[in-house]
């Protein structure tokens, strides 16, 4: 049976590494002429990865119901956060491949629901910060009116915002405030538990940390160097917008406010990168000082491209990497890792390993393909030698990355995280996904309003 | 134990609220201390630098407003003196400089004859200009009834030459089209001295004249519209 199974892995890896070799070159090569390096095929790996990813949690949410309540409702969480990416990607591609076909008004609509799903995920992360890796609240009717109030307060924001019943600096100034409070949840476990004599709140301190990163990668970390503005103004736009900077005379203080969380972020990824480096030898966690040593040299790499590069191209491919990028591509890449190291899904059970080994081989790809993708705009070289490469990488990762699921996947000490049995009821995991939906589809609703599409 | 880790307090090791919490505190003061400093900064800070330029290619419409910028000196001179003079010429980030002027005006109105005409020597010194424009040395005379008797112009872009409806072009594209427009900044300085022609050396009735030195310093601003 093993034997078997073993065979067919290989018969599949060979298929794959023939397809490699074979057809992405020949779809490759009919792109012809056209220009390679495009963010909108980023964009498009980005909204099916994420997709994907939120389809599979859910999957595992609705059919595993075995598995702990407590990471049952985490995912449940996730799987709605990487949902409203999806759709937030489904959204701005449609705009670019069909935009010019479509209506202003519909355009708009589009453009309006990618922000309503932007606004989504922003307030979803104090949700996901109040669970995992340590339950702020461990009592049902907490945890359900937490739901109740960040749903709330989303929908009554969206709506003050479309209304402009107050300025929009307003929303912006409360949005933020209770992002920071929502920031500091992680920051304080990984401040208080990184150095413990005890593993057990080790571990929660190291996932805390894995987390904020997976987290608030997408605010503002990947441009820390822009920490103290100078030297690093335009990373301060590029990350947050600045709305109307060209108007008036001043930066907007909508602006200012949503630089706060930047700081609050680059800070947090700073004290990571010096813990991990300083912390004693045996309590080390090494992928945790490898991501955050990435983040880092990429926030370097990233004030050096914004400085230096002058070649468009290059540019706005790097930028969607460096801004959209970290929740479309960085993110899936650290929450699945997450998910595999602090044993959320139950990997013991064969069906889910090998949904989950799909998944990682879709993110393997996704990010060959992206890493091409930006590689091929500041070194032109041809298609079919280019597909060749993506081909034999590809055969390479897809084998190693048994191995590295392995490893990740084991269960070990530093992999155990406190779990509380009587967390919530088992029907509060339908709830939350029902009232993530529902407040998901009312944001596009409003988005519908804002556009004048109902008149 | 769950809720134990998340008390502020540890209820075995009795630790003070400080104690155990002046990690978190001084986070939450650092971020204070940097996000006051960063608040100041993106405050005053030219909001020019944090737009980053739209660079993709479209149809343009340039609207182009002209500003002119006069400063007048004015003394009497007798002969051989000179007035010294200078502007300090700065641009704001959407300014263009079109052309700088110095207008001498001298009104001979005591000369007896054509042969009493007073004459004016003016001179330039823009060593401290960017972009290091020619310096001018010219005579003119102060005829009687003239308006301007000499006019130095230096001339950087003219707005006018610049067609104003620009096709298939990114904005950095269409900006360096007025790029010429950015120089010229730093001090401008010139000297004008009276050189009294009075024939037969008679000085008792042709002795100096009222000389009126005018800098007229044009620029303008675009207007980017994408169509």
């Amino acid at each position: 049976m093993g034997y078997m199974q073993n065979l067919w892995l290989r018969g599949v890896r060979a298929a794959i590494f023939l397809c490699a070799l074979v057809f992405i070159p020949v779809v490759r090569a009919e792109e012809g002429i056209k220009e390679t390096a495009d963010t909108l095929d980023l964009m498009i790996l980005s909204m099916g990865l994420n997709l994907l990813i939120a389809l599979t949690l859910l999957w595992f949410v609705l059919k595993y119901k075995e598995n702990f309540i407590q990471n049952r409702l985490f995912l449940a969480v996730i799987s709605l956060l990487f949902l409203a990416n999806g759709i937030h990607f489904a959204s701005e591609s449609l705009v670019l491949l069909k935009g010019s076909s479509f209506s202003d008004r519909s355009v708009n609509f589009l453009l309006m629901m990618r922000a309503s799903m932007d606004f989504y995920t922003a307030t979803i992360f104090m949700l996901i910060f109040v669970l995992f890796p340590s339950p702020v609240f461990t009592q049902r009717k907490h945890m359900i009116w937490l739901g109740v109030i960040v749903a709330t307060l989303y929908i009554l924001l969206l709506i003050v915002f479309i209304s402009q019943i107050v300025p929009s600096t307003t929303v912006v100034l409360i949005s933020n405030i209770f992002m920071l409070v929502g920031f500091m949840i992680p920051i304080r476990w990984y401040l208080l538990y990184r150095d413990s004599p005890t593993q057990l709140e080790r571990n929660h301190a190291v996932a805390a940390g894995m987390l904020g990163i997976a987290i608030l990668v997408s605010q503002g970390m990947f441009s820390w160097t822009s920490i103290f503005v100078y030297g690093g103004e335009t990373l301060v736009a590029s990350m947050g917008g600045v709305t109307n900077a060209d108007v008036l005379d001043t930066v907007a203080w909508s602006v200012v406010f949503n630089h706060a969380r930047f700081v609050m972020s680059s800070m947090f990824l700073l004290y990571i990168v010096f813990k991990e480096l300083t912390v004693a030898k045996d309590i080390v966690s090494s992928p945790l000082r490898f991501v955050a040593l990435a983040v880092f040299f990429v926030g370097i790499l990233n004030a050096l491209v914004n400085g230096l590069v002058e070649d468009p191209n290059l540019s706005s491919l790097w930028n969607f990497f460096a801004i959209r990028g970290t929740y479309g591509l960085v993110r899936p890449l650290l929450i699945v890792y997450l998910l595999l190291k602090f044993n959320l899904i139950d990997m013991g059970n064969p069906e889910v390993r090998k949904v989950a080994r799909l998944v990682a081989l879709v993110l393997i790809s996704v990010w060959v393909a992206m890493v091409f993708e930006i590689f091929q705009a500041f070194l032109p070289i041809p298609q079919l030698l280019s597909a060749a490469i993506i081909g034999v990488v590809l055969a390479f990762l897809i084998g190693w990355e048994d191995r590295m699921f392995e490893n990740v996947a084991k269960d070990s000490e530093d992999s155990q995280l406190h779990i509380i049995e009587e967390f919530v009821e088992p029907d509060d995991v339908s709830r939350f996904i029902t009232m993530g939906l529902v407040t998901m589809i009312i944001g596009c609703f409003l988005a519908f309003v804002k556009t004048g599409l109902l008149v | 134990m769950m809720n134990e880790m998340f008390r502020f307090r540890k209820p075995d090791g009795g630790q003070a609220f400080y104690q155990k919490e002046r990690r978190t505190t001084a986070f939450i003061a650092i971020f204070i201390l940097i996000l006051i400093f960063d608040t100041i900064v993106l405050r005053t800070i030219d909001p020019e630098r944090l737009i980053e330029p739209d660079e993709t290619s479209k149809d343009w419409s340039i609207e182009v407003s002209v500003f002119e910028q006069t400063e007048t000196v004015s003394e009497e001179l007798s002969a051989n003196q000179m007035i010294q003079t200078s502007i300090d010429l700065a641009l704001s980030q959407q300014e263009y400089l079109q052309s700088v002027s110095i207008t001498i005006q001298c009104s001979d109105e005591d000369e007896p004859g054509e042969a009493f005409s007073d004459e004016i020597n003016a001179r330039s010194d823009l060593s401290a200009v960017d972009g290091l424009p020619a310096d001018k040395d010219e005579s003119g005379s102060c005829l009687e009834g003239t308006e301007d008797d000499l006019v130095l112009t230096w001339t950087f872009l003219d707005a006018s030459s610049v067609e104003l409806n620009q096709t298939d072009k990114t904005q950095s594209e269409v900006l360096q089209l007025f790029e010429s427009g950015k120089i010229g900044t730093g001090t401008w300085n010139a000297e004008i001295e009276l050189q009294v022609v009075t024939a037969g050396g008679i000085t008792a009735i042709d002795n100096g004249e009222q000389v009126t030195v005018t800098w007229t310093i044009s620029t303008f601003e675009i207007d980017l519209n994408s169509n």
